[in-house]
């Protein structure tokens, strides 16, 4: 949610989507191409530093924000780079097992790549989520030709998850203020009141905005305009600048 | 009397379970008329709304658009959608999108309007309803006074000759109400005509020209909301009377005409206006 916030009121909110869009894909697929983990490491750089002082972002809220896929990549890398089939460091040795843990230099080559694209692609979109707004995002798809189905869908599901949060923080207020949260127990027992409500409103919820959409001529298609934004030739200069550089970059650099 | 613009002729409408909704009721709005529906919760409001927009069809009986039986093909429900403008009470069972452009754009594009005349009509909408600058927050950051001004700019881009508004001034501050209010006599002026359901009497004495009164789906009366309101009938059928009109009849046999031919003080500060010109008049004498 604290994302959402910050695409909304992001320095950045007025530029183009498309700009920030292309910069984000270039980032995107310059981190992937490349063969050696330098490249993706600065790309990842550049990414946050674009973040937090481009689009004004503070930056312990980035950090916080970035910090936790940031883990996760460190831990499935970690996995990467150890070998049971003997590598050039040695760690543990279990003889019940008849088994060794050791370090490969090609294993932590390899989990070296693999952090390093990762971390450049996550934070290429971690700048697009952090600057553009759902909406804005969605309709750069629509403008790219994404299918009519994903786009209707992924409109409303937004709409919807913030209607449900409400509903949902309404319904535990409720429960709360009759203790509904005072043990273990009881609160199971809530939780489960909670799910099930939830369950019945977003019914009612379905049918209602049916009438909705029924009510100003739907017809079995989401039609809607979106907000016209204005391009900026600086913007996508730099944007198309920077970005080609980078995928020359990551075609070029051998590890 | 008005041509009516829509009409319903001993229309039935009962949901599973053998739950009467509506039993042979008949009804007539006014063309350009500010006409408010009264009537106790269960009493068929809500149903009697989703028949005016064809989103329910009568199983015995026949609802009329400009004197014209309504068609309930795709073809005839688009052209009465388009007509009969639909505000439902709760603005997130309208708002389907997170940004307001989006969701305002939607009806006249249903129209099948070109894209620059959506544009102008959405822009002109959001200027209407005091929205500009509003466009780029997305729509749960807005506050309730706002979501249903975006429900009605929604509607309005379409331009419909009828608006019906459910429960339009609920949750609203007095403030928003009265700001709302302009909003809807600007409408009227421009000749829409309006119909509201409300559960506020003194609203609908202070607002409407008609009322239509329901009672457990059928109805109770029609007719001009100043001489309506005030009956006993009425009273013990809702349960309360307008408090300007009490106030004004009480004020009548304590010896204070506040009743003129042509004049009756419809909203509180009226009533005051009308006591205040009683009293000046008798000091003169």
């Amino acid at each position: 949610m604290r994302i959402d916030t910050y695409a909304y009121s992001n320095r950045w909110r007025q530029v183009h989507p498309g700009e920030k869009g292309l910069f984000a894909l270039f980032g995107l697929t310059a981190s992937l191409l490349s063969k050696s983990p330098l490249l993706p490491f600065g790309i990842a750089a550049v990414m946050a530093a674009t973040t937090i002082l481009g689009a004004g972002i503070p930056w312990r809220e980035y950090l916080r924000l970035a910090l936790f896929p940031t883990l996760f990549l460190l831990w499935s890398c970690l996995a990467l780079a150890v070998s049971f089939s003997g590598g050039e460091f040695y760690l543990v040795n279990i003889p019940a097992l008849k088994a060794t843990i050791s370090l490969s230099r090609q294993g932590i080559g390899q989990a070296e790549l693999a952090l390093a694209r990762s971390l450049g692609a996550t934070l290429s979109l971690l700048f697009l989520a952090l600057t553009t707004p759902m909406t804005e995002i969605t309709g750069l798809l629509r403008s790219l030709g994404t299918p009519k189905l994903l786009i209707e869908l992924m409109t409303i599901a937004y709409r919807q998850i913030f209607v449900f949060l409400e509903i949902a923080g309404q319904i535990r207020a409720a429960q709360e203020a009759r203790l509904g949260y005072a043990s273990v127990r009881i609160a199971m027992k809530s939780l489960a009141g909670l799910t099930g409500n939830i369950l019945l409103r977003s019914l009612s919820r379905a049918r209602q905005n049916h009438h909705g959409l029924l009510a100003r001529g739907y017809d079995s298609e989401l039609l809607f305009l979106s907000p016209r934004h204005t391009w900026s030739l600086r913007n996508l200069i730099a944007a198309v600048t920077i970005g080609t550089t980078l995928n020359v970059l990551a075609l070029v650099i051998r590890p | 009397m008005t041509p009516s613009i829509i009409e319903l002729q001993e229309v039935s409408f009962t949901y599973p379970g053998d739950i009467v909704a509506l039993n042979t009721f008949s009804a007539t709005f006014a063309r350009g008329r500010r006409t408010a529906v009264l009537g106790r919760n269960g009493s068929g409001k809500t149903t009697l709304f989703s028949l005016l927009n064809g989103l329910q069809r009568p199983q015995k009986g026949a609802v009329l658009f400009g004197g014209e039986p309504i068609r309930y093909d795709r073809q005839g429900l688009l052209k009465l959608r388009q007509s009969v403008g639909m505000v439902f009470q709760d603005p997130d069972s309208q708002l389907f999108s997170a940004c307001i452009y989006e969701d305002i754009s939607f009806g006249p594009f249903n129209i099948g309007l070109p894209e620059a005349e959506v544009r102008t009509r959405v822009e002109t909408a959001l200027q209407q309803m005091r929205l500009t600058g509003l466009e780029n927050r997305p729509t749960h950051s807005l506050s309730f006074g706002q979501k249903k001004r975006a429900c009605i700019a929604g509607v309005l881009a379409m331009h419909p000759q009828v608006l019906v508004l459910d429960e339009p001034f609920a949750g609203l501050d007095p403030v928003m109400t009265a700001e709302f209010m302009t909003i809807l006599d600007e409408l009227h002026q421009g000749g829409t005509s309006l119909i509201i359901a409300t559960h506020d009497l003194d609203l609908a004495y202070a607002w409407a020209d008609d009322v239509i009164i329901l009672q457990d789906g059928r109805l109770l009366a029609q007719g001009e909301a100043l001489k309506l309101l005030v009956q006993p009938l009425v009273h013990a059928e809702l349960g309360a009377a307008p408090i300007v009109a009490e106030l004004s009849s009480a004020l009548t046999l304590t010896g204070t005409g506040v009743y003129d031919k042509w004049y009756q003080p419809r909203t509180g500060a009226e009533l005051v206006r009308a006591v205040l010109n009683q009293n000046r008049q008798e000091n003169e004498q």
